[in-house]
């Protein structure tokens, strides 16, 4: 047997120490078992291990009483302004979420919008038109992709965590959909500054209801099953709006009833808010079951 | 908010049980966040989980349980304090730790942190014969052990309970003292060398 052969001291350390996983100390063990020189080294680390052990173990642990003294003195100090501050609270688990949202949502929310708004500075299509098609569909298929086991491989830890799963869902939710409103607010503005829509006010109401309803109902789906049904029906119900404007494409559906249906109005705004509550319903209940 | 909070830590804690280390850490993690933002059920849990074997460091490193008790203290209150500004750039029983050796520092400056016999005769004993030593080490009693360890200098103390009563690795000693890990392996040499020598010293008195 050649000296490298021989066990590593931190190895040989941690060995008799127990720190090692099961794989490693066996096949430590089996080389010290046949090897005199590491067998001695390793008895001589044990007689220090129970030395160290045996000292350790005539000192009785702390009791509840050292707890007690500490919450004392952490009472006699002047209360914290982020103690039950809820805004800060909010803000942090704002915060705390925007690196679990997968990343590639960022750039390829962006990157449709930059698209769409190209398309319609250079080809003249109806500004109305095109907004109207990508943003509720960008933002639906984004809520989609945020809550649920199959799109966050972290959610199992992050479900550990004292925040509740719907705050998680809410936070998420808050933060995909604000960063959507954003990009397509600048599209909007961008075309109605080059002269591509009449008004701003009208360009946006092409598209705000729409997107409201569409990704709250694709959220509602998605937290109820699977992800992948909130995108499937979000892209479904989206389809049949886009044919049924091209006339005659589906003669069983009404054309008007479809564009009343997706339209920035009361009724629209009310269906979105009732399947937000929906969908944080569900999710409470999720994490309770689990 | 506090119910549903109780009621999420109290899982929290049933699950933690039996969890690989980096889930621990994670679950950890977590706990200090919420220290961060004042709940208190978070901070008894992190005592609970670190308070016996942060006692049992500090011990070795002042070597008097009543001042190790409120250097524990000391540290969980300047832990609730600190939690805010936890970077998560070591692993949070590094940095309570880290947080005990400091007030440890802080509160011994200007004295002998031990008294302690060990002086450099014992230290230079030679140990190139292993065997007998070690047998009668394992061979003594509890109390004669502890009595023995308790002679240590505090760093050497330091690195053999962190090593063998706490489970450490050489690479996680190595951060929370600051220095490479050689001088880890080299510390943890000499702490063997001194250990075996009281013991032989002790053998001698008993022969004369």
């Amino acid at each position: 047997m050649t000296v490298s052969e021989h066990v590593a001291e931190d190895r040989l350390v941690a060995w008799v120490a127990g720190a090692l996983r099961r794989e490693e100390g066996e096949v430590i063990e089996r080389h010290v078992t046949g090897c005199e020189r590491c067998r001695v080294e390793a008895e001589s680390w044990r007689a220090v291990a129970v030395a160290m052990r045996a000292s350790a173990a005539a000192r009785p642990a702390p009791g509840p009483e050292l707890m007690a003294q500490v919450l004392r003195r952490i009472d006699a100090e002047p209360a914290r302004p982020r103690n039950g501050d809820a805004l800060r609270r909010a803000w942090s688990i704002l915060v705390g979420q925007r690196p679990l949202v997968q990343r590639e949502l960022w750039a390829a929310s962006a990157l449709v919008m930059v698209l769409g708004v190209v398309v319609v500075v250079s080809s003249k299509v109806a500004a109305t038109g095109v907004l109207g098609l990508l943003a509720p569909l960008v933002a639906a298929l984004g809520v989609s992709m945020i809550y649920g086991p199959e799109v966050d491989p972290a959610l199992e830890v992050t479900l550990a965590t004292p925040t509740s799963a719907r705050a998680v869902m809410l936070a998420r939710l808050t933060l995909v959909t604000a960063y959507d409103l954003a990009l397509a607010l600048v599209a909007s503005s961008v075309l109605a500054a080059v002269g591509a829509a009449p008004t701003l006010g009208g360009l946006v109401g092409s598209w705000l209801g729409p997107m409201l309803l569409l990704s709250t109902l694709s959220l509602l789906l998605s937290v109820w099953s699977r992800p992948a049904v909130g995108i499937a029906v979000a892209l479904g119900l989206w389809s049949v709006r886009v044919l049924a404007d091209v006339h005659g494409m589906f003669a069983f559906v009404n054309a008007n009833v479809v564009d009343a249906v997706w339209s920035t109005s009361a009724a629209t705004l009310l269906a979105a808010a009732v399947c937000l509550a929906l969908a944080a319903a569900v999710t409470g209940t999720r994490e309770r079951l689990a | 908010m506090a119910a549903e909070n109780h009621f999420l830590l109290a899982r929290l804690i049933v699950r933690e049980h039996g969890l690989p280390g980096r889930a621990r850490e994670a679950s950890d993690r977590s706990l200090v966040r919420l220290i961060a933002l004042g709940d208190r059920a978070a901070l008894e849990e992190l005592y609970a989980r670190h308070a016996s074997a942060l006692l049992e460091y500090v011990v070795a490193l002042v070597g008097d349980r009543a001042l190790a008790e409120e250097l524990v203290q000391d540290t969980l209150v300047a832990a609730w304090r600190a939690a805010g500004r936890f970077e998560g750039k070591a692993a949070v029983r590094t940095w309570l730790f880290g947080i005990a050796r400091c007030q440890a520092r802080d509160r011994t400056r200007g004295r002998r942190l031990v008294v302690t016999a060990t002086d450099d005769a014992l230290l230079t004993v030679a140990d190139d014969r292993l065997g007998p030593e070690a047998l009668s080490m394992a061979r003594a009693g509890a109390e004669v052990l502890a009595a023995k360890v308790a002679r240590l200098t505090p760093f050497q103390r330091e690195v053999l309970v962190l090593a063998f009563v706490e489970g450490w690795q050489m690479a996680e000693i190595a951060a929370l003292l600051d220095v490479p890990i050689g001088t880890v392996k080299s510390r943890l040499n000499s702490a063997r060398r001194a250990l075996r020598a009281l013991l032989v010293s002790e053998d001698e008195d008993c022969q004369r």
